[in-house]
């Protein structure tokens, strides 16, 4: 039988909320692209919900895939505002914020 | 904290120089008309405050007004100064006289106000000394009400005066025919010319367009009598409309404050709009030809000099709020008698008061097109570009904004599904976002000059506006249905309501980038920015309502224009932020800055005290109901500390 629970040891309320957070951009970002804006959400949103699924699973490779998103992030936002700080808060303050999580040591050890 | 030492050191050395000799200010000691006098530069020869003694300055008095804290109020007065006495309006229309030194009350007139509804809004006062001796009111404070009079009020005493009108009062209502309790309720002062009175009205945004007329009025400010009148669409009638008939309804309202030239003998009208404000195929080609202009009458029979229009068929709400400033600029051919007029849309024109022709470069440029249901678009509209513009650069999708990416995600989305194809973006069925938005720009504090400096203090907000139209069916197919806020009924077009407000996020956040104030010095020599600041910061405003203690330089929303001193100051409150602050013309550096009980959304004053020598700094504090919360009214006077005489 198949396992829906998170994996033991899965950082899983910091899951929870990638996977929500992932689930609204992917929605968001699905109409702004239709009106003919900017891709990036609808990108981020898609990996934000693989990236809480892997983390779900205790997988380090969800880690990776966050972090992934940050580094776009930055450079998609320089790309975007330039040196523009409060421009630059607006894309990265929440992203930035939410990767502090995998600052703690014993996230990471908990990780596979 | 260097600088700010220093700046102490010196200042405490020129201020006891300056104290010791009162007499060395030159200039006018008083402040006896609402942007210090009929020009209304917003300008004061007074130096004892200097930037070098400006980091000293401290509360010297101030005055609570009694106002219930849970009523709706928008504080916005600058009170007047002559003599001993200064002379304050409070929302509820009484009458104040303050002793210039200790704030204490002389006198107080109480307005007893016909019953009213709506605004309760007394932006100041004016000033009339009667040119030959008066066994009554030799001097007399003039006042216009929220309840549709003028009134005059003896300067020395705070009694009416009994023979201004029908005991003191003149009944604005006259010759309006019926007018609903709340529909007439002028908030500006009088304007002062050649011995009259000159008063415009108040009428509700949006809602119907019965709404009652928008005649100018001149009263003498002797008697009280009806001298002329200015009726769009009655040219003609140079007085009371014939016996049986009203002035006409729903045209350009000059609800702002007027400026007048004494020389000239002119008087500057400030107009609006014929309602709704987002709909105006109906708009008689009188009001067409008036709406959103400055407007120069004759002082002495009412008749149309001069008018220049801001904008063309205004779909926007962008009435000519800023009073028209009247200063001597240079030009080519040397000094010329101008006239400033600032917008809602960012635009300073410079114009030759005398004809009303550009002295700075206007351009007719093509605009968007495409209004819809039987309105038009006008195919261009002024634009002054021979000047700075405030408008900030066009949105762009890359300028949506939030706290988060999820909020800034909404504004984008919001951004891309509505209409917006840059300044005079049209009303569309698909909703529109049009920047700058209906609160400016520059509104009715409007921008201060130094005519010895030729140099020119912009406070500019920059937000804009997102708009849709409602059907009837949103609202139960109810026409009498109470709109919640912010939609309006839209009387008189296609369209049941508007839904109209600042383009913020569900969070409350705005959705461009900061910032969303600027402070900028323009040199009217060369026309050019000597410098532009973001002006205020984030404290006081947050997502969620929040208001959060944190001073981030974000530019805050500004209400309320600027106050310059002889010295080199400006001094301004007008932000959000709840500051009041001191700055440098020459630099744009911040000298000073105090914490205010609530945000002062009003100009700034200063006087002399001849009595005690020392000069004023004033601002009302009071907030207002749309932008922040009261939290008590007050009338805040600052100066340098007492030194031994």
């Amino acid at each position: 039988m198949k396992r829906y629970g998170p994996a033991p040891r899965a950082p899983w309320i910091f899951a929870v909320i990638l996977l929500l957070l992932g689930l609204v951009l992917t929605a968001g970002g699905a109409q702004l692209l239709w009106l003919a804006g900017s891709p990036y959400y609808l990108v981020t949103g898609i990996l934000m919900i693989l990236a809480a699924g892997l983390l779900w699973r205790a997988r380090r490779l969800g880690m990776w895939l966050y972090l992934l998103i940050l580094g776009y992030t930055v450079i998609w936002s320089l790309w975007e505002v330039g040196l523009d700080g409060w421009s630059l808060a607006s894309r990265l303050g929440l992203l930035v914020l939410l990767a502090l999580f995998f600052a703690f040591p014993g996230v990471r050890r908990r990780l596979t | 904290m260097n600088r700010r030492h220093l700046a102490a050191w010196a200042g405490m050395a020129a201020c006891l120089s300056a104290t010791g000799s009162p007499a060395a200010d030159s200039g006018s000691v008083d402040w006896p008309a609402y942007a210090g006098d009929e020009r209304a530069s917003h300008y004061s020869a007074l130096t004892q405050i200097t930037p070098a003694n400006v980091a000293q300055l401290r509360l010297a008095w101030r005055y609570r007004i009694d106002w219930p804290a849970n009523r709706s109020v928008a504080l916005e007065v600058t009170p007047l100064k002559i003599g001993d006495l200064v002379y304050v309006c409070l929302p509820q229309n009484d009458v104040v006289a303050l002793d210039a030194d200790s704030g204490a009350v002389r006198w107080r007139y109480a307005a007893q106000l016909r019953p009213w509804s709506g605004s309760t809004v007394c932006r100041g006062l004016a000033y009339y000394r009667a040119p030959t001796a008066t066994a009554e009111c030799p001097a007399r404070v003039l006042m216009t009400s929220a309840d549709a009079t003028l009134r005059a009020i003896d300067a020395r005493t705070g009694a009416p005066c009994r023979s201004f009108g029908v005991a003191g009062t003149v009944d604005l209502l006259l010759g309006l025919g019926a007018v609903k309790t709340g529909f007439y309720t002028p908030t500006s002062p009088p304007a002062i010319v050649r011995g009259l009175a000159v008063v415009g009205s108040g009428v509700p945004d949006n809602g119907e367009v019965e709404n009652p007329s928008g005649v100018v009025r001149a009263y003498d400010a002797l008697t009280g009598k009806l001298v002329w009148a200015w009726d769009v669409d009655h040219p003609q009638w140079h007085g009371a409309p014939p016996p049986g008939a009203n002035y006409s309804r729903n045209t350009p309202n000059a609800w702002s404050v007027m400026s007048a030239d004494e020389g000239l003998g002119l008087v500057y009208v400030p107009t609006g709009n014929s309602n709704p404000d987002y709909y105006g195929a109906h708009r008689s080609a009188q009001s067409e030809k008036y709406s959103s202009s400055v407007v120069a009458l004759d002082a002495q029979t009412g008749t149309v000099r001069w008018s220049f229009q801001t904008v063309h068929h205004d779909l926007w709400d962008y009435d000519v709020g800023a009073q028209p400033v009247l200063v001597d600029l240079p030009t080519a051919g040397g000094r010329v008698p101008a006239l400033i007029q600032a917008t809602k849309t960012g635009q300073v024109f410079v114009l030759d008061r005398r004809d009303g022709h550009p002295l700075t470069k206007v351009e007719e440029r093509p605009v968007p097109q495409g209004s819809g249901r039987g309105d038009w678009t006008a195919p261009t509209q002024p634009f002054s570009t021979g000047m700075p513009q405030f408008t900030g650069p066009n949105l762009t999708e890359e300028d949506m904004w939030g706290i988060t990416p999820v909020d800034a995600l909404w504004c984008r989305i919001k951004y891309r599904s509505a209409r917006y194809d840059g300044p005079m973006t049209p009303p569309s069925d698909h909703g529109w976002i049009y920047s700058t938005g209906f609160l400016g720009g520059i509104d009715w504090g409007s921008v201060a000059v130094d005519e010895r400096q030729d140099i020119m203090i912009v406070n500019a907000f920059r937000m804009a506006n997102r708009n849709y139209f409602a059907s009837a069916a949103q609202f139960g197919n109810d026409p009498n249905v109470k709109l919640p806020f912010p939609f309006y009924h839209q009387e008189g077009s296609p369209y049941f309501a508007v839904y109209t407000a600042v383009f913020r996020s569900p969070l409350g956040v705005p959705c461009q980038r900061p910032p969303y104030g600027t402070l900028s010095a323009v040199d009217m020599k060369t026309h050019k920015l000597l410098w532009s600041h973001a002006l205020g910061t984030s404290r006081n405003s947050g997502p969620l309502g929040w208001q959060l203690p944190l001073d981030l330089p974000m530019g805050s929303p500004n209400i309320g224009g600027s106050l310059l001193v002889g010295s080199g100051i400006a001094f301004i409150g007008a932000t959000l932020d709840q500051y009041f602050r001191a700055i440098d013309v020459r630099t744009g550096a911040q000298l000073w800055q105090t914490q205010l009980p609530s945000a002062a959304f009003a100009n700034p004053m200063t006087y002399l005290s001849q009595r005690s020598g020392r000069q004023y700094v004033l601002i009302a504090a009071g907030g207002n109901s749309l932008m922040a919360h009261n939290k008590g009214l007050f009338i805040m006077a600052y100066a340098l500390p007492q030194h031994p005489r």
